[in-house]
This record gives structure tokens, C-alpha cells and sequence, in this order.
């Protein structure tokens, strides 16, 4: 099969510069070696949408400005969930407090001039917008957001293949080939032709820039998030640091759009497959965080592990290979790669044009509908099927209905259905899970020794 | 016309279903799963129980309480209605979380709670060959002891020395603390104490009670951490009887121990429920020592009642 573009990796990046190119009559091959879209770095972060980054003249912190502002039309356009928000940094001691003018002053040179608001809030202020929080004042951002990303990645997937991308899983890149006007991507299953390559092959993209010749080096930052039940804060809660360490994303309180709250990211140095949570990352969260809090009787109900490809000189590089301008690498795209997805593939199709690929668009775009959960119906007061009216996980409301929803919007293992419909995230672990995997392989057509946690050898049940 | 909803059809359920029935009251019992007895369903003992109540209560299979925003509905297939004040909750358990727990490390398929290996059974499945089950209760061991029966090697872990109650007989039962889970795809190895033990599944059978809609009254489970089946049958009956108390007296409990159901009690029903495992307590000026994991018991008929432990 010969396509104009191969893309490596379906994680966020990766989905949406197939997105993008989803508009232009050009055909489009994603290729990934995990079993599902976004099963890579992009199912291992917290969702937030960020603003400003230090350094504050990289291209990270440029892309993610720009990224932020397209965040709002595309989620209204794929109906995923995102919920703005500011982020406060509070001043827990006298010697924060008095620093407090000065943070806002240089804030608001950097943040303001690019759009977004910043200003102090006293300890009434404080405690006025954040009921919660312990503090003698704060400094706040607006402009930030949080998402629910596994909704964008299942979305951006959808309107991939509804726009006519194809997507080949379970594949893995092992060679490349380059002829005189193309390339052929060798994969354990089966060649691909394509005249242009990109590279967003997250963890992996390094490596897959050696296929080409291109040395990058990567090292690997783990990233302990820690969850817990109910809201605990209204807005995103970060101690103020004087002397910010740019290696650190320092982490955060953090309001998700699940109803939960998300303590983190840590960080480590890490191996890159090392998504092991340890005792020391949860400490140095509980040690931060604790603290700021008010009420802190809430659930601990799961600990996770990110991993993030952090590259030589600590910023985004989107580059054309040295082979030549038919191949662009996306290296090191870490945080705030979430953020800066939509500018980055805006950039990356731009850069494809510079290379020669002739974009004509479509007339016939189409759009994806919502996922409507039965949770929804019932809301609206609609009325249900008898399997809207399976529930198979009561701790969340999800049932046999949506479960189909999830393959329908290809789910194809276990990790599929929970990132679609939240089965199995509440305060009940999973209790449920027997029985989803009942209902999950009768709808898949597969036995239930079949069915897989997240392919490979993540087998759940046997006989 | 329904008088209540009872919300679950473990044995605290189907006891509170099977008493207001017999005071006269129409219940219905809804089931999220296709079968009964839930926690209870491979206990042997209660098994009578359990079949008395199906036979003489309303039992609606696949029928579920979900809370949507802060409404609570009743969901079966093909229909919902709201919930309103009474429905009665007897969702027993949850299992402790891996954060609770302080069980560190990967997340590879392969780590299930209770309720879903008895879920597995129910179909034919087993969660694995070699499993470790993390708990320190009667649950835990016949989980084990069903897992073998189907052929699987099993293990019981305890973070507590066991006690009398829970006769372990055939299961072998190694007490310490799991601490960390190894495995990329499927759990390799489970770190106990200081040693790796090959298993390809945990269990994780340690409970906690939880009620998911505190808006209703709990029985059971969901409402006190009680191992002892007749103590569980014992909640379910001094709910009923509360529920259907004609008498306008309580009696007010000062307590510094948590109280089943509650601190006003029901002056001609006077029966309580306290969950101390091994205490002594103190009641206005009667000493009662506690065997086993909860007492039930009967106050005095007077106005207000002080229960205090006994701290020696």
C-alpha cells in the first residue's frame, strides 16, 4: 500500500497532525506498535492544559501559548470535556508573602504580555476562591485547563478514520528503506510505502530518527501521579517556589474533569520502561501537597507512572531530517506536549508544505459525534434500551450500551473500555471488573482468555 | 407499591429484605449482578439464609443503583426511576486501594479486587494459575479455598496474625504485608515482607466499609467492618425493626465507639451493634467484653446511654 504520509506513534502529537492532514485530499497512514491510539506517553500525564513555560523564549513555551488558544474550538468541535481554570501559587510562608509583588510582577510581564491574566489574592482572596486551601495569599494565573485526554485521543482517532486515515496497530517499525522518491517502512507486519515520514514516535523517536541516520539523544523522566476520590480544590493548587528549578514540573493539586483529584507529576530519572510507582515518588508528593490543604480526608484510590522522553537541550525539536526535507522528526516532546499538540501539528503540516507536499483540501470533511453515555440519557431525562440499562459497573454508571459505545469507537482491549467510559476508575478499584470482562469479550466476539489488559501479554483471565 | 428499595442482595440486604417482609412491609431487593448472596456466595454456612430470603423476597437481578450528579436512580434494563428516601443501601464492602494499602510498584493486568474474582468464578473464569490473595478475614480464605478446588495454586497473605474465627484449615497462609507488584504485561512477582513470591495475580481481599450513597441508611457491610455472618444477619434485622418502630422514645447514645445504626436509637427496639474487636466497653455502668469483631447488644431502657471503651 503506498500512502503520501506515514506518521509514527497515534499518541496525541501524532494524532493530530493526522487530524489536520485529515482535511487535505492526501493519504494518511498512523502507525504504532502499541495495541491502541495514545497508549504511549499520552496515557501517562494529568491533562492539563498549560500556558506559559519556562524557559519562556523556547519553543515549548511558544507552542503551548499557541496550543492553549486552540484548545477551546477543538474541543467543542471533537465534544471532549475540558474545564478552564487558573492556577494559584500560594504563598505559605511570610517570607512567600512578602515575595508575592515581586512573582506578580514578573508573571505578569511574562504571562500578561502573552494574554494571559495574573494577579495576587490576599488571605481573604485566597480563601474566598479557594475555601480549601491553606495559604497566606497567592498569586493567580487564568488561562490554564484541564481535559479529559483519553476522550481527545479516542476522538481525534475517530475523525481520523472517519476522514479516511488508516491506521495499522500492533506494528512495529523495525527498518526503513529510502528510494529515489519514497520511502518503505519495513514493520513485523508487512511493508508501507509513503513519500513523506514524520516521526512521533514519543519514547521511541530517537530511535526511529536512527533509522534515518539522525542521532538524538533522550533521556527518560518518570512522572508519579497520585489520585484521589472527589474534588479537592477548585482551581490548580501549586506551592510557590522563589528559585524554580526548570527540570522540575514542580507538580500540582489538580482538579480533573473526572471528579477526582490528581496530586503530581513527581519527577525522576528513569529507565523508559519504568512506569513502576515507589514509595519515595508518593512521600515526595504527600510531603508538597499535604500541607496545603484544609480537609484532607480524601481517598487515595490509584497511583500512576508517565514517562517522558526529555531531549538534549531540554526543548521541543521539530526538525527536518538530514536525509532530507520528506522526513520530519518530533523529539523530546514532553511536557507540555499535551498543550502544544495542536500548534505543533499546525507547524508540521506547514513544514510539509515547505517540503513540496501539494495540500488541496477536502469538501467533504466530516465530524465526529459525541460519546454519549447512558449516564447522559438518563440525565436528560431520555429514554433508555435494555442495554443502556445493563449497568455492569455501578461505582461509575457504566453500562453494556457503552461498553459497545467503546468498541464502536475502537476499543479493542481492556484499557480501551476504561479510558472511554471511566469503568472501574472510581472509589470501587474495580470490583466490577469480572463482569466487564464478561461483557466486553461477548461484545468484542472473543473468548474472555482472549482479551487483553492492553495487548501484548497482559492476559486477564483463563480457564 | 414498593415500601423500600433495598440496594444489594448480600446477606445484609437479603436479611433486611427478609425481616421487613415479615413484619408485613413490600420490599424489592435490586442486584447489580445475575446472582446473589455477593461477598457471602461462597460461604457455606450462610447458604441457608441466603435461599430462605429468595424464596420469600422480591429479587430483581441485574438491577442497579447509580448515582448521576448527586441523583440517585434505579437503573434496569430497558428503565430507570429516582430514588427517593427509601432506599435502604446494602452494597457492602469495598476493598482497600493500592495507595491505602502502601502496595507499591507496576500496575500489570493481573491485580483484582475480591468482588471480581467471585464475579470470574460465577462465569467459569479463573483471575490466574497462581495466586497470591491479600487479606486477613473468612472472605479471603474460601476464595482460596474455591480457587484450589478449580485447580489453581493459591495463597493467602495476611497482614494480621488470623484469628480463631477464621480456621484456615487447608489454605496455606503466610503473614506480612504486600508491599510491591513486579510485572510489565501480567504480574511476575509480589514482594511479601522482604521476599519476591512468584504469582501471576493478587487478590486484594482487605475491606473497608463504604457507603456510595450517604444520603440513604447502610446495613451490613457498607456500614460497619464486621466479619461475622450472623452479626452481618444481626444489622439487617435491628434496621428492619427501626425502620417499622411505631414508638416516638429514643434512647440517645453517648458513644466515644462508632454505634450500629446510629446514636438515637428506638426505645422498643433498644439492640445495637458495636464493631470493636476485643474491647471492653463500658454501658452507663455495665462492663461487656467483646469476642470476636462486634457485639450485638441490648441497652437499657433508659432515656440516654454512655458507651465508653474500657482502656486497660
Amino acid at each position: 500500500m503506498s500512502y503520501d504520509v506515514a506518521i509514527i506513534g497515534s499518541g496525541v502529537v501524532g494524532l493530530f497532525i493526522a487530524y489536520e492532514l485529515a482535511h487535505y485530499r492526501v493519504r494518511v497512514i498512523v502507525i504504532d506498535k502499541e495495541t491502541e491510539p495514545g497508549f504511549g506517553v499520552s496515557k501517562g500525564h494529568a491533562g492539563v492544559v498549560h500556558v506559559v513555560q519556562p524557559p519562556f523564549n523556547s519553543l515549548r513555551s511558544k507552542l503551548a501559548v499557541e496550543g492553549n488558544r486552540l484548545y477551546d474550538g477543538i474541543a467543542k468541535r471533537l465534544h471532549v470535556r475540558v474545564k478552564r481554570l487558573s492556577t494559584l501559587l500560594v504563598a505559605q510562608n511570610l517570607s512567600h508573602l512578602i515575595a508575592l509583588p515581586a512573582v506578580w510582577l514578573i508573571l505578569n510581564y511574562v504571562y500578561g504580555k502573552r494574554g494571559f491574566r495574573v494577579r495576587i489574592l490576599g488571605p481573604r482572596g485566597l480563601r474566598k476562591r479557594e475555601p480549601n486551601i491553606n495559604g497566606l495569599g497567592a498569586v493567580e494565573v487564568e488561562g490554564y485547563g484541564v481535559i479529559n485526554s483519553f476522550e481527545l485521543v479516542s476522538q481525534l482517532f475517530n475523525f481520523c478514520r472517519l476522514n479516511g486515515v488508516d491506521f495499522a496497530f500492533n506494528t512495529e517499525v523495525r527498518s526503513v528503506r529510502a528510494l529515489d522518491d519514497e520511502f518503505i517502512i519495513i514493520t513485523n507486519r508487512g511493508e508501507y510505502r509513503t513519500r513523506y515520514v514524520i516521526n512521533a514516535a514519543g519514547l521511541y523517536s530517537a530511535d526511529i530518527a536512527r533509522l534515518f541516520g539522525d542521532e538524538y539523544r533522550l533521556e527518560f523522566g518518570k512522572g508519579v501521579m497520585l489520585v484521589f476520590w472527589g474534588e479537592q480544590t477548585r482551581n490548580i493548587i501549586a506551592p510557590l517556589q522563589l528559585i524554580p528549578n526548570p527540570r522540575t514540573k514542580g507538580g500540582a493539586i489538580i482538579p480533573t474533569v473526572f471528579n477526582t483529584t490528581i496530586w503530581g507529576p513527581s519527577l525522576s530519572v528513569s529507565g523508559r520502561d519504568d512506569r513502576a510507582v515507589n514509595e519515595d515518588d508518593i512521600n515526595v508528593l504527600a510531603r508538597k501537597f499535604s500541607g496545603l490543604l484544609r480537609n484532607r480526608d480524601f481517598t487515595p484510590i490509584r497511583a500512576y507512572a508517565g514517562i517522558r522522553p526529555i531531549p538534549e537541550g531540554d526543548d521541543f525539536i521539530i526538525t527536518y531530517s538530514r536525509l532530507g526535507r520528506h522526513v520530519i522528526h518530533l523529539v523530546g516532546i514532553e511536557s507540555p506536549g499535551l498543550t502544544a499538540a495542536p500548534a505543533i501539528a499546525k507547524r508540521v503540516v506547514e513544514m510539509l508544505s515547505g517540503a513540496g507536499i501539494e495540500l488541496v483540501p477536502k469538501d467533504d470533511v466530516k465530524e465526529v459525534e459525541p460519546m454519549v453515555m447512558t449516564k447522559d440519557a438518563i440525565e436528560s431525562s431520555g429514554t433508555i434500551s435494555d442495554d443502556q440499562g445493563e449497568v455492569v459497573c455501578p461505582c461509575m454508571g457504566v453500562t453494556r450500551a457503552d461498553i459497545r459505545e467503546a468498541i464502536r469507537r475502537g476499543a479493542r482491549t481492556l484499557d480501551g473500555v476504561i479510558f472511554r467510559t471511566g469503568l472501574g476508575m472510581g472509589v470501587c478499584q474495580g470490583m466490577c471488573l469480572g463482569r466487564a470482562i464478561k461483557v466486553i469479550s461477548e461484545e468484542l466476539g472473543i473468548e474472555p482468555r482472549e482479551l487483553t489488559k492492553s495487548g501484548g501479554s497482559s492476559w486477564l483471565v483463563t480457564r | 407499591m414498593v415500601g423500600y428499595t433495598v440496594i444489594g442482595a448480600g446477606l445484609a440486604g437479603l436479611s433486611l429484605a427478609l425481616e421487613l417482609r415479615r413484619l408485613g412491609v413490600d420490599i424489592e431487593v435490586i442486584e447489580y449482578r445475575d446472582y446473589a448472596g455477593g461477598i457471602h456466595a461462597l460461604i457455606p454456612e450462610v447458604r441457608g439464609v441466603i435461599n430462605d430470603a429468595l424464596n420469600e423476597v422480591n429479587i430483581r437481578l441485574i438491577t442497579t443503583a447509580i448515582k448521576i450528579d448527586s441523583t440517585v436512580y434505579e437503573v434496569w434494563r430497558g428503565g430507570y426511576r429516582r430514588l427517593s428516601d427509601n432506599a435502604l443501601v446494602a452494597t457492602g464492602f469495598r476493598v482497600m486501594t493500592m495507595p491505602e494499602l502502601g502496595i507499591y510498584g507496576e500496575r500489570p493486568a493481573g491485580i483484582y479486587p475480591h468482588h471480581a474474582v467471585l464475579d470470574m468464578l460465577h462465569y467459569d473464569l479463573l483471575p490466574g494459575k497462581n495466586v497470591i490473595i491479600y487479606g486477613d478475614n473468612t472472605y479471603a480464605i474460601s476464595l482460596a479455598r474455591e480457587l484450589m478446588r478449580r485447580g489453581a495454586t493459591a495463597h493467602v497473605v495476611s497482614p494480621t496474625k488470623l484469628n480463631v474465627r477464621t480456621a484456615s484449615g487447608d489454605v496455606e497462609v503466610i503473614i506480612g504485608k504486600v508491599r510491591y507488584v513486579k510485572g510489565l504485561g501480567r504480574v511476575e512477582r509480589v514482594l511479601v515482607n522482604n521476599e519476591w513470591v512468584i504469582a501471576d495475580t493478587l487478590v486484594i481481599s482487605v475491606f473497608k466499609p463504604f457507603n456510595p450513597f450517604p444520603e440513604f441508611r447502610a446495613v451490613g457491610q457498607s456500614a460497619i467492618e464486621i466479619y461475622d455472618p450472623s452479626i452481618v444477619i444481626e444489622s439487617g434485622k435491628i434496621m428492619a425493626r427501626e425502620l417499622m418502630s411505631k414508638s416516638n422514645e429514643f434512647i440517645t447514645i453517648n458513644s466515644d465507639l462508632p454505634i450500629y445504626p446510629g446514636n438515637r436509637v428506638s426505645r422498643d427496639i433498644r439492640r445495637v451493634i458495636i464493631p470493636c474487636g476485643g474491647c471492653r466497653v463500658m454501658i452507663n455502668d455495665r462492663e461487656y467484653v467483646i469476642n470476636g469483631d462486634a457485639a450485638v447488644i441490648e441497652l437499657p431502657d433508659v432515656e440516654r446511654v454512655s458507651i465508653r471503651r474500657v482502656v486497660s
